[in-house]
């Protein structure tokens, strides 16, 4: 694929605008347009500016990359574009980020320290991948074993984030309360591959989904079962690109709600709070699982369940996406704070994010500082010169959303913790 | 090509900011291409300004006045027929910032809003107290009601053109007007909502100007109720003269909220869901179980009883123009009746074409008939070819709206182009310019905006050279939107 042969996508722009605006309700949409003003960085922009290189009138340069990059690849503007033109803009960055990757001028700095530690480590987090499991006592017996059904593929986020460990440890224990018989990788897991598919990085992607294509297809799974929401995107839509998956890939939330329908797992306590509930953009705009988070939501008694101005396709980004919550950490976090903000106005006390560790870490950033944040990559921060300078910048930030923490008065967790607690 | 270092750009950031302010290809291209820009010789501007407040504008065309710098004021940013792509450098001036919906009075049942707010925000806002704007049903909603180049367009059955009550402008010199009411002193405070002004009310100056005599920061407009029955009616006509009569007679009685005809071609790309649409199988069926022409009406009642009668008085009119009321089930029913957001969902299936200009023709319905053909013809004679997503050729999708009561109605063709094709392009070129000149004979008193005007050669030279002499007057350096309207001012 190259950017001529999305020229067609490219030509087709009216630039009507439609993916500027959440338009039932006429409120932005993209995070990226208007946090930095100009056309250039809406969908509109972006399409315009690839149109002009195909016809020589710019050059690929750095200043395109700022443009291309400074997204959160949320896809609100695709779901808005396609229902007015059927057209699919986001193809169109991502074939722009490759391509910069090629001429050497992308990713942003800000994010090579983490493709390096996934050359290197097979996770975006410098970790030991040798420590996959330790979040599960019995680990070791819960190696998978060939003919075993069912894989709960962990995720890097999951295996070595201090705060998103709950949400493997929550999933664990659903598995195990429906009676399924699962099995880890452990320290055979390598990462799906998200991180550097969304920055663009095509060879290091291919690696990635070779090589877990391979080692899943050799155990003969049948349902491979995930919490992330940024690992099951690339396991369903991209992972194609470089061999035939033959497990089904399913989303903890449309695991969980089969579970439920069958009985298998059964909510026996209840949960009498106000909620809202947040699509994460790799969940649904990219996989249209929409639904099955809320019916479970509907399930749990005492849930009461409101409604945020933007939901669905229309859904405001947590502004994790895109790598944004390392080359952008303030916007990161502001976006976040704005979604907390719309939950806040809806009237909810618990916002709920349907199965993504990253839109978690996001909330986390917005409402308690850099702290965690910071932790977590800290070690792969330290490393590149040019990702200490943005440690020291991104430290600094901190203060800011520490003042904002009373302002976000709102409880945020993720479902699949949620589901473990009531169930 | 402008620089960081030019006088204008360096005074434009203390004004604005440096991060609402650039001189980078990267971020001016954006604002420089359109729909058809690939069919049109397209010229770059030398920055791009961003101001937030109506004081900024009002600084910024100070300073243009005074470096000689044109402007090409921006609104939201729906252009589809290059009206705001600037033609000589210069810079862009993006209103979007100024987004503020300043008040809805439900008194006077008007919005006052800035150019920044757009129709769907419009919508959402005013029907929070039962009250709507009335664009033409399927206006872009993202485009805004002030669009700084076709002001307050917009008709809607019985209801005037002119929704506009009073506005207010930056001036070529950097002062502000106000109009209607509010052009006296004090009263753009204590009574703004009066259209009428000492004079003639310059509301018409800036009403499809092209922003050539200033930039409008902000404008009052009317609302009206949205009632207990807000009822969308679909009639099928066989041909376009029933259609016509149809809507002539319909409107005439000044029962209907809203009212919009179709031809098949058009309705299909309404009615479509993006599936279907890029399911030429499905979108052929789609074609053909629509009705040749399609007139949408709505009525808003008060009651039941109201409106029966007014059902019964549209069949009667409609009966006797060979029309008959269809339903439509599934995902027809829901989109045709998205339809009446106006600006809201219905855009998105009102977008739904090949890259197209909307060609415009003002004409009385008597003379839809040969206006239509008349395009037809041309577009035989060029060989020119519109295919739908069906496959096959299709006449143009044609839009027909009462303008002016049913004195003039509108008929839009969307003349559709592969914008992949350099003969598609081509023939695009050579039938626009033929066409407005050709409806001119069908008494055409507009033609469609943007590059395509050629119009100033047909009228009175009288005319002409009054609104030169304004023009001259207001913008003795002609600063604002240069070449927009005059080739050469």
């Amino acid at each position: 694929m190259a950017l001529e042969d999305l020229k067609s996508q490219i030509y087709h722009c009216s630039k009507c605008g439609a993916c500027r605006v959440a338009y039932r309700q006429s409120l932005p949409c993209c995070p990226a347009g208007e946090h930095f003003g100009f056309e250039s960085y809406f969908s509109i922009g972006r399409t315009a500016i690839a149109r002009a290189i195909l016809e020589g009138d710019l050059d690929w340069n750095e200043k395109v990359r700022d443009r291309v990059y400074n997204c959160t690849l949320c896809g609100t503007c695709d779901a808005h574009c396609y229902a007015a033109m059927g057209l699919h803009p986001v193809q169109t960055y991502l074939e722009m980020r490759r391509e910069l990757v090629k001429r050497g001028l992308g990713p942003m700095p800000q994010t090579v320290p983490m493709v390096e530690s996934v050359k290197k480590y097979d996770n975006p987090l410098m970790a030991d991948n040798k420590k996959r499991g330790e979040w599960l006592k019995k680990a070791k017996e819960k190696k998978i074993k060939p003919g075993q059904a069912v894989l709960f593929f962990v995720g890097c986020a999951l295996e070595f984030d201090p705060n998103a460990t709950a949400m493997a440890k929550a999933t664990a224990n659903l598995l195990d309360k429906a009676g399924v018989d699962w099995g880890l990788l452990n320290e055979e897991e390598v990462c799906c591959g998200f991180p550097v598919f969304e920055l663009g990085c095509e060879d290091e992607f291919a690696r990635l989904a070779k090589k877990n294509i391979e080692k899943i297809n050799s155990l003969g799974v049948k349902t491979i079962v995930t919490s992330c929401a940024g690992c099951q995107l690339v396991m369903k839509r991209e992972w194609a690109r470089y061999g035939k998956l033959n497990a089904k890939v399913m989303h903890i939330t449309e695991f969980a709600l089969q579970l439920l329908k069958e009985g298998k797992l059964k909510i026996k306590k209840d949960f009498k709070k106000k909620v809202a509930y947040h699509d994460p953009c790799t969940l649904g705009r990219y996989c249209n699982v929409y639904d099955e988070p809320r019916e479970i939501l509907k399930m749990i008694p005492g849930v009461e369940l409101v409604k945020m101005e933007r939901e669905r396709e229309e859904a405001w980004c947590c502004g994790a996406g895109g790598g944004q919550v390392l080359a952008n950490p303030e916007w990161s976090a502001e976006t976040a704070m704005q979604r907390l903000e719309e939950a806040i106005d809806a009237g909810a006390e618990v916002l709920v994010v349907g199965g993504c560790p990253t839109c978690m870490m996001n909330f986390d950033m917005a409402i308690h500082g850099y702290a965690n944040m910071a932790k977590l990559y800290g070690k792969v921060l330290e490393k590149a010169p040019v990702a200490m300078k943005f440690l020291g910048a991104a430290q600094k930030l901190s203060a800011p959303f520490m003042k904002r923490k009373k302002k976000a008065d709102i409880e945020v967790v993720d479902i699949v913790e949620l589901l473990d607690k009531v169930t | 090509m402008g620089s960081k270092n030019d006088e204008f750009f360096k005074e434009v950031v203390k004004i604005v900011g440096k991060e609402y302010a650039s001189a980078e290809r990267e971020d001016i291209i954006p604002y420089c291409r359109d729909e058809v820009s690939q069919a049109l010789k397209t010229y770059d501007a030398d920055y791009v300004v961003v101001p937030g407040t109506a004081e900024e504008v009002q600084a910024i065309v100070k300073l243009a006045n005074k470096t000689k710098t044109p402007l090409y004021p921006y609104s939201y940013g729906t252009n589809l027929s290059g009206a705001t792509m600037p033609r000589k450098g210069g810079a862009v001036v993006v209103l979007r910032r100024l987004n503020r919906i300043l008040k809805i009075d439900e008194e006077t049942q008007t919005a006052t809003i800035e150019p920044g707010v757009t129709w769907s925000k419009l919508i959402y806002e005013a029907r929070k107290v039962g009250l709507e704007p009335l664009p033409l049903g399927g206006g872009p909603h993202t485009g805004g009601p002030i669009g700084n180049y076709n002001l307050g367009g917009g008709s809607t059955g019985s209801i005037d053109l002119n929704e506009v009550v009073s506005l207010e402008a930056v001036l070529p010199n950097g002062e502000i007007i106000r109009t209607g009411s509010a052009a006296f002193r004090g009263m753009e405070v204590t009574n703004p909502y009066f259209r009428i002004a000492w004079g003639p009310n310059l509301n018409e100056l800036f009403r499809g100007s092209m922003g050539i005599f200033g930039i409008v920061t902000k404008m009052i407009r009317r609302l009206y109720p949205v009632r207990p029955i807000e009822e969308p009616i679909q009639i099928a006509f066989p041909d376009v003269h029933s259609i016509v009569g149809g809507m002539r007679d319909v409107v005439k009685m000044g029962i209907v909220k809203q009212i919009v005809g179709t031809n098949r071609y058009q309705t299909a790309a309404i009615a479509a869901t993006s599936d279907v649409f890029h399911n030429p199988e499905e979108f052929r069926k789609l074609e053909d179980s629509l009705p040749e022409f399609l007139m949408m009406a709505k009525i808003s009642c008060y009651n039941e009883k109201q409106a029966q009668v007014y059902r019964e008085l549209i069949n009667e009119a409609i009966t006797k123009n060979n029309g008959k009321i269809i339903t439509f089930d599934g995902y027809v029913k829901e989109t045709l009746g998205q339809l009446w957001g106006g600006s809201s969902v219905s855009a998105i299936h009102y977008l739904r074409h090949e890259p197209h200009l909307m060609a415009f023709v003002y004409v009385p319905p008597h003379m839809i008939p040969g206006a239509m053909e008349l395009a037809h013809s041309l577009l035989k004679k060029l060989d020119y070819k519109i295919i739908s997503s069906s496959g096959r050729e299709i006449p143009p999708r044609i839009w027909l709206a009462p303008w002016e009561r049913t004195e003039c109605f509108m008929m839009e063709f969307d003349i559709e182009f592969n914008p992949m094709d350099k003969s598609s392009i081509e023939k695009f070129r050579q039938f626009m310019p033929l066409y407005f000149q050709e409806t001119m004979k069908y008494g055409s008193a507009q033609a469609s905006a943007g590059f395509f005007r050629q119009m100033e050669a047909g009228l009175l030279p009288s005319y002409s050279k009054l609104l030169r002499d304004i023009k001259n007057a207001v913008d003795p350096n002609h600063i604002m939107a240069p070449a927009q309207v005059f080739k050469d001012i």
